[in-house]
């Protein structure tokens, strides 16, 4: 006979109510034949055995307690009763060869737990008591959890649903009340699931296809409104489709391991297997979409071409007419590591009505580009397509970025007509050049030379760190260049309005020709060669020389040169007779316009500096 | 429990242990079935409430040659001993069955009343 003490964890009190029980059996049966006894101790041991394994399936206990043990031996009964039974109308004991001798070599097989709401440790559905009895944790901690969480609580009616009642289990599911309860419950959510979850799904699918054709570039060849749009509710959706069929495939998975088939029917575990496949490439293109969309508002709508899927691209535009695009925001690019080029088409519709009605929906339009420190990018952004030259962008305006150390040239072609949009392009060289642009233009650098050359537009401005700026031929009405460190050297500029300022740094100009100028250095001397300045001028410098040739000075136009400490030298052109009033602390000076006739309309030239000589020369 | 509560239990026990060694016959005449698994019958069918004295039951029928039974290992617990009919135990149940229904017949003429 199998002792069962060897296979499970018995209590004191419980292996001896075991062995009492046995003795018992005997001590009633010593008149019977010892093999009939041995026989019936046999077959309740066995019973017993089954009546243990089928308690400890439902129990988080692996031990087997004096409670248990005397649960099953009642449900026995009486040893005196069980014995006798044995003699009851007995009649003549006849051998029958076809009873088999035991012949198996007994092993443990585990008992196979069954999750299940439990009946014992129950607040309100009993799921936490079930979850704890069937992975021993705490059910008190789980509660806690489910509490804690949000949507703990709608997960936990979900699963007070879907997971079976104790009771039912162990009765082996016999149609009762509240069985019919549960599959309509069952049912209803089935219906429920087909009415969201389907739809959900065939939006995700959808997502993920555009994800795809745009990963791949194949909505280039297919019409925007069909698969290029991605409203920005289906992005959203897609995570939570994603996230709640997994969550369904893994309770089904449970079910359908547990309980004979979950809620979907599915069958064989390849569906699984499919469906996890198909939800992982869902997840990959998600990401890889949100990657590289990383901001997409509201009613947006975007299309564009990237060879590369590093950089992440910011692009927020509305539409107000049937394929008019309207950019009422920036369009960022922001370059990383290891990326060779990135185009970016920024006009989206194929079609649209004339072109009066888009320019009067289009708006300024700002790119800016900001770059990672590396030895080679080429950014190309670019209007391909001839039809979609109704988009115009009245004022360009970009505004480059880029960081220390990284050598780059930004060009950009002539905007001509009305379709000011070109393309712009950063190259591996010593300095940032700037050429040929006729557009608003900003260029930021650190710690880097700039150069900027045969500009005709708007307004020019260039912002820098340590280097030096260098400008060439240049026409603007706004022009504007700062610097920390560095000198700025200036050769035919024209423009309404000139700032040149540089913290530590001399500033040369040759021919510049300005309404308004301002030339500032803190620590630095400013020389100006034929300089023209037709309003007004403010040239000054904290620590340094100023040499000033002018090549003519307006009448009526104002002019302040000032410096703390230095020398001011001024040479004025033939045929000028300025009115000038110079003041200095320490130093000599020599006016040669001391005497000079003034008039109302004579130029003014007010010169100061409080350490240092003052010239003004005739030229 | 008092005396009247007793003489109760043992006349049903009584009444149920003529009529248990017939259903048991019934039981294992359908398919094999083990110990626990003719309990888990007779308890659905409110016939016994001392599950320990099937197994005598069972070792009584097996001694007197009308059911024979052979061991089975189970993938989900120990090895069983399934129960089957012998050829003598089928005749012997149909006359009994029979003769259980001349009983119930009779019975139902007398508790009837008409």
């Amino acid at each position: 006979m199998r002792n069962l003490k060897d296979f499970y964890a018995f209590t004191n009190e419980a292996q001896k109510a075991l062995e009492n029980f046995y003795t018992s059996i005997r001590k009633e049966g010593k008149n019977n034949p010892p093999e009939d006894i041995e026989e019936l101790l046999e077959s309740l041991n066995e019973h017993i055995e089954i009546s243990i394994r089928e308690k400890l399936r439902f129990s988080n206990n692996q031990r087997i307690d004096a409670q248990m043990m005397l649960e099953i031996l009642y449900s026995l009964g009486d040893p005196g009763d069980i014995v006798s039974e044995l003699n009851y109308g007995a009649g003549s004991k006849t051998e029958n060869a076809a009873n088999e001798k035991f012949n198996i070599k007994y092993k443990y097989i585990p008992v196979q737990k069954v999750l299940c709401r439990s009946s014992r440790d129950r607040w309100v559905f009993g799921v936490c008591g079930g979850f704890a009895e069937y992975f021993g944790v705490s059910s008190l901690l789980l509660r806690f959890l489910f509490v804690f969480t949000g949507v703990g609580i709608l997960f936990y009616i979900l699963l007070g649903l879907l997971i079976p009642d104790e009771n039912q289990v162990k009765n082996g599911g016999t149609s009762s009340g509240a069985n019919l309860i549960i599959s309509i419950v069952r049912g209803g959510f089935l219906f429920f699931m087909c009415l969201i979850y389907i739809p959900l799904l065939l939006a995700f699918f959808t997502a993920a296809l555009t994800s795809f054709t745009n990963l791949i570039g194949l909505h280039t060849f297919l019409p925007p409104p069909i698969l290029g749009a991605t409203p920005g509710f289906l992005i959203s959706g897609m995570g939570f489709v994603l996230s709640f069929s997994l969550l369904m495939l893994l309770l089904n998975l449970i079910m359908q391991l547990h309980f004979n088939g979950g809620f979907l029917k599915l069958g064989s575990r390849n569906v699984y297997a499919f469906a996890a496949v198909i939800s992982l490439i869902g997840i990959s293109l998600v990401f890889a979409n949100f990657k590289n969309h990383n901001k997409i508002l509201g009613e947006s709508y975007e299309r564009f071409d990237f060879k590369s899927s590093k950089p992440s691209i910011t692009m927020v535009f509305s539409e107000k007419q049937s394929y008019i695009p309207v950019i009422e925001k920036s369009i960022e690019v922001v370059g990383t590591n290891d990326t060779d080029s990135i185009s970016i088409d920024v006009v989206k519709a194929a079609y649209g009505p004339n072109e009066d009605t888009a320019r009067e929906y289009s708006k300024d339009l700002s790119v800016k580009i900001e770059m990672a420190p590396e030895d080679k990018m080429l950014f190309v952004i670019s209007s391909k397509d001839a039809s979609r030259s109704y988009y115009n962008f009245p004022k360009l305006k970009f505004i480059i970025k880029i960081p220390e150390k990284l050598a780059c040239k930004i060009e950009a072609d002539d905007f001509t007509n009305n379709y000011k949009w070109g393309w712009f392009a950063i190259h591996d060289e010593s300095d940032v050049s700037v050429s040929k642009i006729n557009a608003t233009t900003e260029v930021t650098v650190e710690n880097m030379n700039m150069k900027a050359e045969n500009i005709e537009s708007e307004k020019l401005s260039l912002v820098g760190g340590n280097g030096n700026v260098a400008v060439d031929n240049i026409k603007v009405s706004d022009f504007t260049v700062r610097v920390s460190n560095g000198n700025v050297r200036a050769e035919k500029v024209e423009s309404k309005k000139s700032s040149i300022k540089t913290s530590a740094g001399n500033i040369k100009a040759v021919s510049i020709n300005a309404d308004f100028l301002k030339c500032i250095s803190a620590v630095g001397n400013i020389s100006l060669d034929k300089a023209a300045i037709n309003n007004e001028s403010d040239i000054a410098s904290d620590a340094g020389n100023i040499k000033i040739n002018y090549r003519e000075l307006k009448p009526k136009s104002s002019h302040k040169i000032s410096s703390d400490v230095g020398n001011i030298k001024l040479v004025i052109p033939e045929g000028n007779s300025p009115k000038v009033v110079t003041s200095n602390s320490v130093g000599n000076t020599k006016n040669e316009f001391e005497n000079a006739k003034s008039s109302e309309n004579s130029p003014v030239l007010n010169v100061k500096t409080s350490v240092g000589n003052i010239r003004i020369l005739k030229e | 429990m008092d005396d009247k509560e007793i003489l109760m239990k043992n006349k049903i026990k009584e009444l149920r242990k003529g009529v248990l060694e017939l259903a048991v016959l019934k039981i294992v005449s359908e398919k094999e079935r083990y110990g626990y698994d003719i309990i888990e019958v007779l308890k659905n069918a409110s016939l016994t409430t001392s599950e320990g004295t099937i197994y005598p039951l069972l070792t009584r029928l097996k001694n007197e040659g009308l059911i024979f039974y052979k061991w089975e290992e189970s993938d989900k617990g120990p090895p069983r001993k399934y129960y089957t009919i012998s050829e003598k135990g089928a005749e012997l149940m149909k006359e009994l069955l029979s003769e259980w229904n001349n009983i119930n017949s009779g019975l139902k003429r007398i508790i009837g009343g008409n």
